[in-house]
C-alpha cells in the first residue's frame, strides 16, 4: 500500500540563464513499512526529491500527497506539524543540538510537540541503539557515529511514519556505517517503519527493498 | 598592503549591520562626551561673562582693616590686583532701608562691576552716588542733585576695646546714579552700596577714629581660589566674619577652568565610553567569527599574522574614521538641542547659552573616539593574528566546554517549556558575548534606578536634609527681611502680626527677635580654634565676640525642647534676678573642616555671662550690657535642624517677652506662619498682599521649597534620562547584532530544528525568551550596582550630615528599597531586548530549511 506518491514533482531553481531544473516531472509512489533508497549521481535531484517528499522544501510543481492528500496545501504550522508528528529525519551531518543532552535531544520532536514523553519507548529506541550510557551526555562529548545514533533516534521518538535520511553515513567510516544500515533495517522490522534514504552507499542500496535511480532530475529505475 | 586595505573594506561593505552599528557606537561616545564638552564650555563661559558683569572682577573682600594691613594684603605675593575704599558704614532711610557707604575709588568701583549710569562720581563733601535699585526702592526718582537725608551708622571698636555704634543723620546731595545689570536684581538676593566723597583729614561723614578700610583683591592665578584667599586670611589674622568671597564669581571661574569636575558629567561619558566599547569589542568579535574561514585561508596562503592584524586595524581605522566624522557632526547637533536641557554650571540660565566650540573639545572628543577604538578593538586585532588555518575551519560558536546539566535547567523548562530551556542554553553558549551585553545593558540602569528611586522619594530626601526646609521647622511660611535693611529700624509690627493671624487660613502664627549683639568673654574662656577662626586679637584679655541674640514667643521656645543638650527651657526669669537663657555654644567652621565646633570652655548651667543688646533709647541707638543665666545648652544639630543662624554665630536665646523688656524691641525680624491643610496657596497670596508695600520683605515658603527642588530634579532627569536612553540605544544595537549573527551562526541548527517540527512561531519564541534573558539578567545586575549607588547616596548623605551636625540618624525611617525604579527598569531592559530580537526576525522568517540544513558553521 502507498503511504507516499510524488505526481509530476517538478523543482526548479533559479532564473533565465541560472535557470536550473532539480526534478523534472517526478512522479513516484513510497511503499508503507518498505525501506527505499534514493541513489545516482551528484546533481541527479535525489536529495530535492527527499526534501520535497519531506516538507523542507517547496516544489515549483505537482504535488506530494500523504495518504493521498497533497502536504502542500497545509499551512506552514500544519506542515511543521506534520514533520514533528508524522516525519523524522536523519541528516549527513548528525545536526544535534549543542545546548541539550543525548535524552533531550531524542525527545525534542515529542517536547517540541508539548506531548508527554513515551519514556517505555524512548527507552527502548535508545536500547536498540545503543545509548543506554550516552543519555546524560552532551553532542560534543560523542563519537560521529554515536551522534548518527543519536539523530536516528531523535527521528524515531515521535513514533514517524516515515524516516527520511539524506545521506546518513556519509560522514561515517564504514565499520560504523555498517551499524547505521543495521539499524535501519531493525527499524524497518521490528518497528514498521516507512523508511527513505538518500545514499551513494551501495550497502544501504543493497539493504533496501526499493531502490530508486535518479538522472537528470527524473528516474532512471524503480 | 594594499590587497589587505581593499578585504577590510570589503568585508565592512559585506557587513553593512555590523559596521553601520559599529559606526554607530563610535558616534555616539563621540558626540556625547563633544556635545557635552560644548555644553559645558559654552555655559561656563557665558556664566562666566554674566558673572563679571554682575558681581564684578574681584576674587575676594577683606573688611575692618587698619592702612598697615591694606598694605599688607596689597603687596601680597598672590594678588596680582587691589582696591581700597574707606568702610564708612550703613546708610540708612528712616523707614529701615540700607546700604553700605564706601569712600569713592575708581577701582574699587569697577572691580565690585558698577557702572555709572547718570552724572558722576562724588568729588566733594556731602555728594553721594547711589544704585537706581536704591533709589526705587526708597520711592525716589532717579534725579541728579535731589538731597538725601540718611542715617550714617556705623558698628565699631572704642579705643577700651569696647564695640560701640555710631548713627547719625546727614543731607547728600545725589551727584551720580550707579547700577548694575537687571538680572542683578531679579534674583532678589543683593546688597545695595552708596559711594561718597572721602578725603582724610577733612571733616568726613565719619569720625576720623572710626574709620576702618576694606579692600578688593584679585588673585594671580586662578587655581584654587577659596584655598588662597583663605591663606591671605590667615596669613594677616583677618576674622572670618571681616572676610568674603566673591562666591559666585569663583564658582563660575572653577567650573570654566573644570577645576572641579563635575563627577556626574564624568560618570556619564564614562559610562557611554564603556557601553560604546562593549558594542565595539563585540561587533569586532563577531566579525571575526564571519571572517575566520576567510582568515584562516588568508593563513593557509602564507599571509603573515602581522597583515591579518592589519587588515581588523584597517578595518577600525575606517570605522574610526567614519564614528569621528559622524560624532562631531552629531555632537554638534546635540549640544545644539542640549544647551537649555543639561546644566552643567550653577548660576546661568541656561536657556539662553550661546554655542561656543573650541579646538579643545574638538581634540578631546578625537581623543576620546580613537582610545574608544583602539582600546575595543586591541583583543580582536590580536585574536586575529593567532587565528590558525585549522582553527578557522574546526571553530564554530559550540560551547567549547563540557556541558554541565544542571538542576535548576529543569526548573526553566517547567516553567518555560523546551524552547526556554534552549533559549537559556543558548544565551551562554558565549559567556563572554554574553556577559559584555548584560554589562551594557545594566549600565543604563545604574543610572536610571538612582534617579527613578530618588524622584519618587524626593520629598522626604528634601525634608530631611534641606537646610531651607528644615530651618523652617512646622512651618509653611518664614517671613522675614533680607540684606539692605536694619534690623534695629525695621521689621514686622504687631499690626502686621494681628492681620497676617486674621487671615483665613493660618493655623498659627509664630514670631522672632533677632538682634546683633556682642558676648564680653575672657580671651582664656574661648576655644584657641575659634580664637584663630574669628581673627581675635590674643593681645586682649578680654573680648567681645559677635552673637545673635534672640527672643521666640513661648509656644516655639516648646517646640525647641529636642534640641535641648542639657537644662531646661525657662520661661522667666531666674529668682537671683538674672535673665535665663538658652546658649547655642558652637560655630560652624565652614572653611576649614565642616564641623561645628565649641566657642566657650565648659560652657555650664546656671554659669552667668554678660551680653551686649542694641537698645534705642530716647531715640539714640547703643549697646546694653545685661548679665544673662545659662539655662539650657542647645545640641550642635541646631546648627543644621534648627532655626540657626548655621554656625555663624554663638546665639542667646530669650523668651520673647523677657527680651522686649530688656530691649524695648516692638517690631518683630521674624513671622513664622502655619496654614491649614489644603490653603497654603490662599494664605501665600494673602501675606503676599500685606507685605506688598515692605521692601526687602522675604517670605520663605515650605511648598516653594519643595516645588523648587522638584522642577530642578525633574529638570535634571530629563537629561540624564536622555543619557539612559542613549546607553540603552547602544546597547540595544549590541544586542540587536549579537543576536542576528547568532542567527546566522546557528543557521544549520535553526533549518534542523525547522525540519524537526519546530514552527516559526516556536522559533521566534525561543529567539525572545533569549532576548528576555538578557533582560532579565542585565536588570538584576542593574538592581544590584543602582541600589547599592542608592543606599551610598542617603548614607553619604547621613555620614556627612553625622560627622558635620552630630546627627544620629538622619533618615529615621532607614532607605527606601528602590522596588519600583527595579521594576520600571526590568520592563525597560526587557521591551529593549526583546524589540532588538523582534527586529531581527525576518532572518528567521526567511530561513529557508534546506538551505540551513546545508550551510556549515
Amino acid at each position: 500500500m502507498s503511504i507516499l506518491e510524488t505526481v509530476r514533482l517538478t523543482k526548479i531553481y533559479g532564473q533565465d540563464k541560472n535557470k536550473v531544473e532539480a526534478l523534472k516531472d517526478v512522479t513516484v509512489s513510497i511503499e508503507k513499512g518498505g525501506f527505499t533508497t534514493i541513489v545516482g549521481p551528484s546533481g541527479s535531484g535525489k536529495s530535492t526529491l527527499l526534501h520535497c517528499m519531506a516538507g523542507l522544501d517547496v516544489p515549483t510543481a505537482g504535488e506530494v500527497l500523504l495518504n493521498g492528500r497533497n502536504i502542500f496545501s497545509l499551512s506552514e504550522e500544519k506542515l511543521s506539524m506534520l514533520r514533528r508528528r508524522n516525519f523524522g529525519f536523519v541528516f549527513q551531518s548528525f545536526n544535534l543540538i549543542p545546548v541539550i543532552d543525548v535524552y533531550e535531544n531524542i525527545t525534542l520532536p515529542v517536547s517540541l510537540d508539548d506531548k508527554k514523553i513515551d519514556k517505555e519507548y524512548t527507552s527502548k529506541i535508545i536500547d536498540i541503539l545503543g545509548l543506554q550510557d550516552k543519555a546524560e551526555s552532551f553532542p560534543n562529548e560523542l563519537s560521529g557515529g554515536q551522534q548518527q545514533r543519536v539523530a536516528i533516534a531523535r527521528a524515531l521518538s515521535n513514533k514517524p511514519d516515515i524516516i527520511f535520511a539524506d545521506e546518513p553515513t556519509g560522514n561515517l567510516d564504514s565499520k560504523t556505517a555498517e551499524e547505521v544500515i543495521k539499524i535501519f533495517r531493525t527499524c524497518v522490522e521490528e518497528l514498521g517503519e516507512t523508511l527513505i534514504v538518500v545514499t551513494h552507499n551501495n550497502d544501504i542500496a543493497a539493504a533496501a527493498d526499493v531502490c530508486i535511480t535518479m538522472r537528470d532530475g527524473r528516474i532512471k529505475h524503480q | 598592503m594594499k590587497i589587505y586595505l581593499h578585504l577590510a573594506l570589503a568585508y565592512l561593505k559585506k557587513q553593512k549591520g555590523r559596521t553601520a552599528a559599529l559606526v554607530l557606537g563610535v558616534a555616539l561616545a563621540v558626540m556625547l562626551v563633544f556635545g557635552f564638552d560644548i555644553i559645558t564650555e559654552s555655559q561656563s563661559r557665558d556664566q562666566l561673562a554674566d558673572v563679571y558683569r554682575q558681581y564684578g572682577t574681584y576674587h575676594g573682600i577683606f573688611f575692618n582693616l587698619n592702612q598697615d594691613e591694606i598694605e599688607q594684603i596689597k603687596n601680597d605675593g598672590e594678588v596680582s590686583k587691589s582696591a581700597e575704599a574707606v568702610d564708612l558704614g550703613d546708610a540708612v532711610t528712616d523707614d529701615g532701608i540700607s546700604m553700605a557707604l564706601n569712600s569713592t575709588d575708581k577701582d574699587y568701583i569697577e572691580m565690585h562691576g558698577y557702572k555709572l549710569k547718570e552724572g558722576r562720581l562724588p568729588a566733594a563733601q556731602g555728594e553721594i552716588a547711589l544704585e537706581a535699585q536704591a533709589l526705587k526702592k526708597m520711592g525716589l526718582k532717579e534725579r541728579l542733585n535731589q538731597t538725601i537725608n540718611l542715617k550714617i551708622k556705623k558698628d565699631y571698636v572704642d579705643e577700651n576695646g569696647k564695640n560701640q555704634i555710631f548713627m547719625e543723620t546727614n543731607s547728600f546731595k545725589l551727584v551720580g546714579i550707579t547700577g548694575k545689570p537687571e538680572q542683578y536684581y531679579d534674583n532678589g538676593y543683593y546688597a545695595l552700596r552708596g559711594f561718597t566723597y572721602y578725603q582724610e583729614g577733612e571733616e568726613n561723614v565719619l569720625p576720623d577714629n572710626l574709620i576702618t578700610r576694606e579692600e578688593v583683591v584679585k588673585l594671580k592665578s586662578n587655581a584654587n581660589l577659596d584655598g588662597k584667599l583663605n591663606q591671605i586670611r590667615e596669613r594677616y589674622h583677618v576674622g572670618r566674619l571681616d572676610y568674603e568671597v566673591n562666591n559666585r564669581l569663583i564658582t563660575a571661574l572653577s567650573e570654566f577652568n573644570a577645576e572641579e569636575s563635575n563627577r556626574y558629567n564624568d560618570l556619564i561619558k564614562m559610562m557611554v565610553v564603556i557601553t560604546a566599547m562593549l558594542l565595539i569589542y563585540n561587533m569586532f568579535n563577531l566579525s571575526l567569527i564571519d571572517m575566520i574561514k576567510q582568515i584562516g585561508m588568508l593563513r593557509a596562503i602564507r599571509a603573515p599574522k602581522k597583515r591579518v592584524r592589519a587588515l581588523i586595524g584597517f578595518q577600525g581605522l575606517v570605522v574610526l574614521i567614519a564614528g569621528l566624522a559622524l560624532g562631531l557632526l552629531l555632537g554638534v547637533l546635540f549640544s545644539y538641542c542640549g544647551r537649555g536641557l543639561f546644566n552643567f554650571v550653577s548660576w546661568l540660565d541656561v536657556a539662553d547659552a550661546s554655542l561656543y566650540i573650541s579646538g579643545k573639545s574638538i581634540g578631546k572628543a578625537v581623543l576620546v573616539g580613537t582610545v574608544t577604538v583602539i582600546v575595543s578593538s586591541i583583543i580582536p586585532v590580536w585574536l586575529a593574528g593567532r587565528i590558525s588555518p585549522l582553527e578557522a575551519i574546526r571553530t564554530t560558536d559550540r560551547s567549547k566546554g563540557r556541558q554541565k546539566r544542571r538542576a535548576y535547567h529543569k526548573v526553566i523548562r517547567r516553567l518555560s517549556g523546551v524552547t526556554g530551556e534552549m533559549a537559556y542554553q543558548n544565551v551562554w553558549r558565549n559567556k563572554w558575548r554574553t556577559i559584555i551585553i548584560i554589562v551594557a545593558v545594566a549600565m543604563g540602569g545604574v543610572l536610571f534606578i538612582r534617579d527613578i528611586a530618588m524622584l519618587s522619594q524626593q520629598d522626604e530626601f528634601d525634608r530631611a536634609t534641606s537646610p531651607q526646609i528644615l530651618t523652617m521647622q512646622d512651618n509653611d511660611f518664614k517671613l522675614s527681611f533680607g540684606a539692605n535693611t536694619d534690623p534695629d529700624l525695621m521689621g514686622y509690627t504687631a499690626k502686621d502680626v494681628r492681620a497676617i493671624s486674621k487671615i483665613n487660613g493660618v493655623k498659627n502664627v509664630g514670631t522672632a527677635i533677632y538682634r546683633d549683639g556682642f558676648l564680653e568673654s575672657d580671651l582664656k574662656d574661648l576655644q584657641e580654634d575659634f580664637i584663630k577662626y574669628n581673627g581675635i586679637n590674643s593681645n586682649n584679655k578680654e573680648v567681645e565676640i559677635p552673637v545673635v541674640i534672640k527672643g521666640y514667643d513661648d509656644q516655639q521656645l516648646e517646640g525647641f525642647k529636642k534640641y535641648i543638650d542639657q537644662g531646661t527651657i525657662s520661661l522667666n526669669n531666674s529668682p537671683d534676678g538674672y535673665a535665663d537663657v538658652i546658649v547655642f555654644n558652637y560655630y560652624y567652621d565652614v572653611l576649614k573642616d565642616h564641623k561645628t565646633k565649641e566657642i566657650r570652655k565648659d560652657l555650664k548651667l546656671g554659669d552667668i555671662m554678660t551680653i551686649k543688646i542694641p537698645v534705642t533709647r530716647e531715640g539714640k541707638l547703643g549697646y546694653e550690657e545685661h548679665e544673662v543665666r545659662v539655662s539650657a545648652l542647645l545640641k550642635q544639630e541646631w546648627t543644621f535642624t534648627g532655626d540657626s543662624t548655621m554656625g555663624r554665630y554663638m546665639e542667646i536665646i530669650f523668651p520673647q517677652k523677657n527680651l522686649t523688656a530688656a530691649a524695648g524691641v516692638k517690631a518683630m525680624s521674624r513671622v513664622s506662619v502655619q496654614a491649614k491643610a489644603g490653603r497654603e496657596d490662599d494664605v501665600y497670596k494673602e501675606i503676599s498682599k500685606i507685605l506688598e508695600n515692605k521692601p526687602f520683605s522675604v517670605m520663605e515658603s515650605k511648598l516653594g521649597y519643595l516645588e523648587e527642588d522638584r522642577e530642578g530634579f525633574a529638570q535634571a532627569l530629563k537629561s540624564r534620562m536622555v543619557i539612559v536612553a542613549l546607553i540603552l540605544l547602544i546597547a540595544g544595537l549590541n544586542i540587536f547584532n549579537t543576536i542576528k549573527t547568532s542567527l546566522l551562526i546557528r543557521t544549520n541548527e535553526f533549518a534542523m530544528l525547522r525540519a524537526i517540527g519546530m514552527t516559526v512561531k516556536q522559533m521566534k519564541r525561543m529567539i525572545i525568551k533569549e532576548s528576555i534573558i538578557y533582560g532579565v539578567l542585565s536588570s538584576i545586575i542593574a538592581a544590584i550596582a543602582g541600589g547599592y549607588r542608592h543606599y551610598a547616596y542617603y548614607k553619604m548623605a547621613n555620614d556627612q550630615l553625622k560627622a558635620a551636625f552630630n546627627i544620629d540618624e538622619v533618615f529615621q525611617a532607614g532607605v527606601p528599597a528602590p522596588v519600583l525604579a527595579v521594576l520600571l527598569y526590568g520592563a525597560i531592559a526587557i521591551i529593549i531586548c526583546v524589540f532588538a530580537a523582534y527586529a531581527s526576525k525576518n532572518k528567521i522568517e526567511k530561513l529557508n530549511i534546506v538551505e540551513g540544513i546545508k550551510a556549515t558553521e
